[in-house]
């Protein structure tokens, strides 16, 4: 499930990089509008300050008086006069380029591309700035085409225009050959190879010599690049802000530190998982690039605990410090500093698998760094409620918090915790063993929760996915939740919650035996290929399209089961929000198969009963008129419950005593029919719900209570009730026939009668 | 109360928040005080400029533009939605001539929802079509010869959304 985890993190990380750089373009847009001030004077500078080669682009701009001629031709063509006035012409190309960021498709702007060489300019740079190379190397591999071209028999010079570059669609597929061809670029300022590990420093190098104005460069898992590369990128100081370096294990101190000591003014580094970055370049780092503000050093286990003390003290931009299985991080790191409110821009702390933080560590972290938002303590396996006890002080700052593996936290901890932190968008108490339902029925009731880890809470139920399902009007923001192995998760529960959050986009169920069917798995990611067999065959987690596919499945299923037996008992999740479920999960760990084997066993009786088909095309004629619609169907779901469990037992070989009690049942609904009969149908008033009434309300043993007519009650509405309560009565009985038999299964007997009189009771109080 | 004086010397009396729709407006009262007494506003005629305070009439109680950290959100669903609300709409229900016009006051004024919405009315145009299809609707020459429109398109094939 770690795996997994990363990948999600990975994954919105990578959104959110996708939403800096539309961000980014739109400022940048802003400029451009802004500098356009005047429009008097900005129609005169046309070709626009944005294209800074324009002066250069031959053909474009001496073609200007060839103009007429294709314009005449056009008109001809047309029978319409291309109008060298038209109003479009007004438009100085600054505005225009502010028109085509607004156009939603990339292919419209593409047709700009083609207008005129006045939109042609406008537009080229906003096709080339960003080149967007999806998942397809053709694209790339065409690209590289044209800009292998001589730069004078190009339209513009296209290399030139292209500023970032992110080749992350295709890491599969990259190679050092194709990188190379973009080396003719020389004004690129970000880059993004992640992932693309095949590359090494024989493209790279060449690459980033080439581009001395770069700012932020992401070589993560490039496992292959050694120091050659990152020295690659000291013509760059001036500009060079960012470094991603994840997992570059060839990396060693000397370049780190020849890196710190060029590139000052370096605000994000990731190091992390690079074991031969120790101290020293750790050090120069904090010691020589004060602007610093995310460090990430995580999983290099040869730096000491001192490093993050060090960068704490030096860095006062720091707003984001990772030190993760850094073990040498412990609690006088953080002691040391005086109980007083100091890092003031430190939102973002990790300190995965730091075991020796204690309770005392992060008491003095949350007063030195009061306004964290993102707290990682997962496998820190000294924390107990004591440290949520000091996280209570951040209050709605919090908005992050990974508590997986503190084994040591309990339901009262996690109730405080709401309590205190209203926002909390993201919360992992993965493996925390104690924690029970009642821990996620209050994390339920966080109204900004977008993402819950309970991985292996192996206490938690149905009751906590219910509580997930039902956040009062909050259900929508949830995004991504995580139940593998929490082996108690019935389907009808999960349904529920698939169709209560729309934006679910994730939903892990690795390992849970109702989900161990082969109609899901094909909804399911792939699992991931470092894992053994065995995880394989358990791997469970539906991300994106999956879900949504699961949840259409689940409700074709549903459906297909008339929408309750499905999970035994007040199945609602097929009918949307805001209705029961309250009753719901009921048969425990019965398959799926088998409860739809038993639904149409007990389809087949009811057509035994009502040979003509149900009165009145379903469930008007079973005596229930005026009772609410979802009622009625509770009601009938109950009896026709009792109705498959005697048909299973009939199976078993009970038949003779099968047919009596079928006979009375048979009986009972003949009754109401024939009733129903005499009285007739859908008199007016009984369209109304009836008004309050005595209806039954079951005492604990579930004695049958017969119901007395009330007066005030519309005569046809007491009927109903009445004849709903005998109905009741009778699925009381059947029940008592089969309670104590040593052939039938005494818990699902006994699961029967509570929902049985949970409904009477439910029953009784919603009238 | 302010007055606005059109290019054709037409004046228009405003109302100090209907005139501070305009960011530049805004400032320049700021600068030069509350009572600004005239002021001009060179290169928009009056047809434009009455249809633009009659915008800025309309919208002067909305919420003014945020410039700042929450920029960047908004912006991009800006971006991603075409969509314009009804009044907006059959407000720029209004010839070639006047829609650009209006853009280019609102550039100009500094007047950002209005040239937001401008824009997105003049990119709703050309969604969806080709480009003589664009040329038509705009009334625009293709001044490429066939040789350069045919170098573009090569050029340009990697972006060509299929």
């Amino acid at each position: 499930m770690y795996s997994d985890d990363v990948a999600s993190v990975t994954s919105s990380d990578n959104e959110q990089v996708e939403n800096d750089s539309i961000r980014r373009a739109l400022r940048r847009s802003a400029l451009l509008r802004s500098a356009s001030s005047r429009h008097g004077s900005s129609a005169v500078n046309r070709s626009g300050a944005s294209s800074p080669t324009s002066s250069s682009s031959n053909s474009i701009q001496s073609a200007e008086t060839d103009s007429d001629i294709d314009m005449d031709e056009v008109a001809e063509a047309d029978g319409v006069e291309p109008d060298k006035d038209a109003p479009v012409h007004q438009l100085p190309s600054e505005l225009l380029t502010v028109i085509f960021t607004m156009l939603p498709e990339r292919r419209d702007v593409h047709s700009c591309l083609l207008v005129s060489k006045t939109w042609f300019m406008s537009c080229v740079d906003l096709v080339w700035f960003r080149p967007h190379l999806p998942k397809d190397l053709t694209r790339l591999q065409q690209l590289l085409r044209t800009l292998k071209q001589p730069v004078s028999s190009q339209t513009v010079p296209y290399s030139t225009y292209i500023r970032r570059l992110n080749l992350t669609n295709l890491t599969g597929e990259m190679t050092d050959e194709l990188l190379s061809g973009v080396a003719v670029c020389t004004r690129l300022e970000r880059l993004t190879l992640a992932n693309c590990t095949a590359l090494s420093d024989a493209s790279l190098v060449p690459v980033l010599q080439q581009n001395s104005g770069l700012q932020s460069v992401d070589v993560t898992n490039v496992s292959h690049i050694t120091d050659a590369t990152i020295k690659a990128l000291l013509p760059s100081k001036r500009r060079l802000q960012g470094l991603y370096a994840t997992g570059c294990a060839n990396i060693t101190n000397a370049a780190i530190v020849a890196l710190a000591t060029e590139c000052r003014l370096l605000k994000r580094i990731k190091v992390n998982s690079c074991p031969n970055v120790e101290d020293e370049a750790a050090m120069a780092l904090v010691d020589n690039c004060p602007q610093l503000v995310e460090l990430d050093l995580h999983e290099n286990s040869a730096l000491s605990g001192s490093v993050a003390t060090e960068a704490l003290r030096k860095l006062p931009n720091l707003r984001e410090l990772r030190v993760g299985q850094v073990t040498g991080v412990n609690d006088a790191c953080f002691l040391g500093f005086p109980a007083r409110p100091q890092f003031d821009r430190l939102r973002i702390i990790d300190l995965t698998a730091c075991n020796a933080i204690t309770d005392a560590a992060v008491d003095r972290l949350v007063t030195c760094a009061p306004k964290l938002r993102h707290v990682v303590l997962a496998k820190c396996t000294r924390v107990t409620d004591r440290s949520i006890r000091s996280l209570l002080r951040l209050g709605k700052s919090l908005h992050y918090l990974h508590l997986g593996h503190c084994a040591s936290i309990t339901d009262a901890g996690i109730a405080q915790l709401v309590r205190a932190c209203q926002r909390i968008q993201y919360i992992d108490v993965a493996n925390c063993s104690q924690l029970t339902d009642a821990a996620v029925e209050d994390l339920a009731s966080l109204t900004k929760l977008r993402r819950i880890g309970l991985v292996k809470c192996v206490n938690i139920t149905d009751a906590a996915i219910y509580a997930l399902a039902s956040r009062s009007g909050f259900e929508a923001s949830l995004e991504r939740v995580h139940l593998s192995y929490c082996a108690g998760i019935s389907i009808p529960a999960v349904l529920r919650l698939v169709n209560v959050c729309p934006r679910l986009s994730h939903l892990s169920l690795t390992g849970v035996t109702a989900f161990l069917r082969s109609d899901f798995r094909q909804f399911c990611r792939e699992p991931p290929p470092e894992f053994t067999q065995h995880h394989q065959a358990l791997f469970c987690v539906f991300s994106g399209d999956g879900v949504k596919r699961l949840r259409t499945h689940l409700n074709q299923l549903a459906e297909a089961d008339m929408g309750y037996l499905l999970g035994g008992g007040g199945f609602a999740g097929g009918l949307g929000p805001g209705i029961g479920g309250g009753l719901g999960g009921g048969v425990g760990t019965a398959t799926l198969e088998e409860l739809i084997a038993a639904q149409r066993r007990v389809r087949h009786i009811v057509n035994e009963v009502f040979p003509d088909g149900r009165p009145h095309g379903g469930l008007d004629g079973l005596g229930m008129d005026g009772i609410d619609p979802l009622a009625q169907l509770e009601h009938v779901h109950h009896i026709e419950r009792v109705m498959a469990r005697l048909e299973m037992e009939r199976q078993e070989g009970l038949e003779q005593r099968h047919q009596q009690e079928q006979r009375q049942l048979r009986e009972g609904f003949r009754q109401a029919d024939q009733r129903q009969l005499r009285e007739g149908f859908g008199q007016p008033e009984i369209q109304q719900p009836g008004p309050p009434t005595a209806l039954p309300v079951l005492p604990e043993g579930g004695v049958p209570v017969v119901a007395q007519p009330v007066a005030g009650i519309p005569p046809a509405a007491a009927r109903g009730l009445e004849r709903q309560t005998q109905q009741y009565n009778e699925a009381l009985q059947q029940l008592q026939m089969l309670e104590g038999r040593p052939e039938v299964d005494q818990q699902l007997v006994a699961e029967l009668r509570r929902q049985v009189e949970q409904h009477g009771r439910e029953m009784g109080q919603g009238e | 109360m302010v007055t606005l004086v059109s290019s054709d010397g037409v004046s228009f009396n405003v109302d100090q928040k209907v005139a501070s729709r305009s960011a530049l407006i805004k400032n320049m009262m700021e600068d030069i005080g509350e009572d600004a007494g005239e002021i001009p506003v060179p290169n928009v005629s009056s047809n434009v400029l009455k249809k633009v305070i009659e915008y800025c009439t309309y919208h002067k109680d909305d919420p003014l533009p945020q410039s700042g950290e929450d920029e960047g959100t908004s912006a991009a669903d800006k971006k991603k939605s075409t969509v314009i609300d009804d009044w907006d709409y059959n407000f720029l229900q209004v010839d070639q001539e006047m829609l650009f016009e209006i853009i280019l006051t609102a550039n100009y004024l500094d007047i950002k929802p209005l040239l937001d919405v401008g824009c997105k009315t003049v990119a709703n145009m050309i969604k969806g079509k080709t480009p003589e299809e664009i040329r038509r609707t705009f009334n625009i020459a293709n001044d490429f010869t066939p040789e350069e429109e045919a170098q573009i398109r090569r050029e340009n094939e990697w972006a060509e959304d299929r």
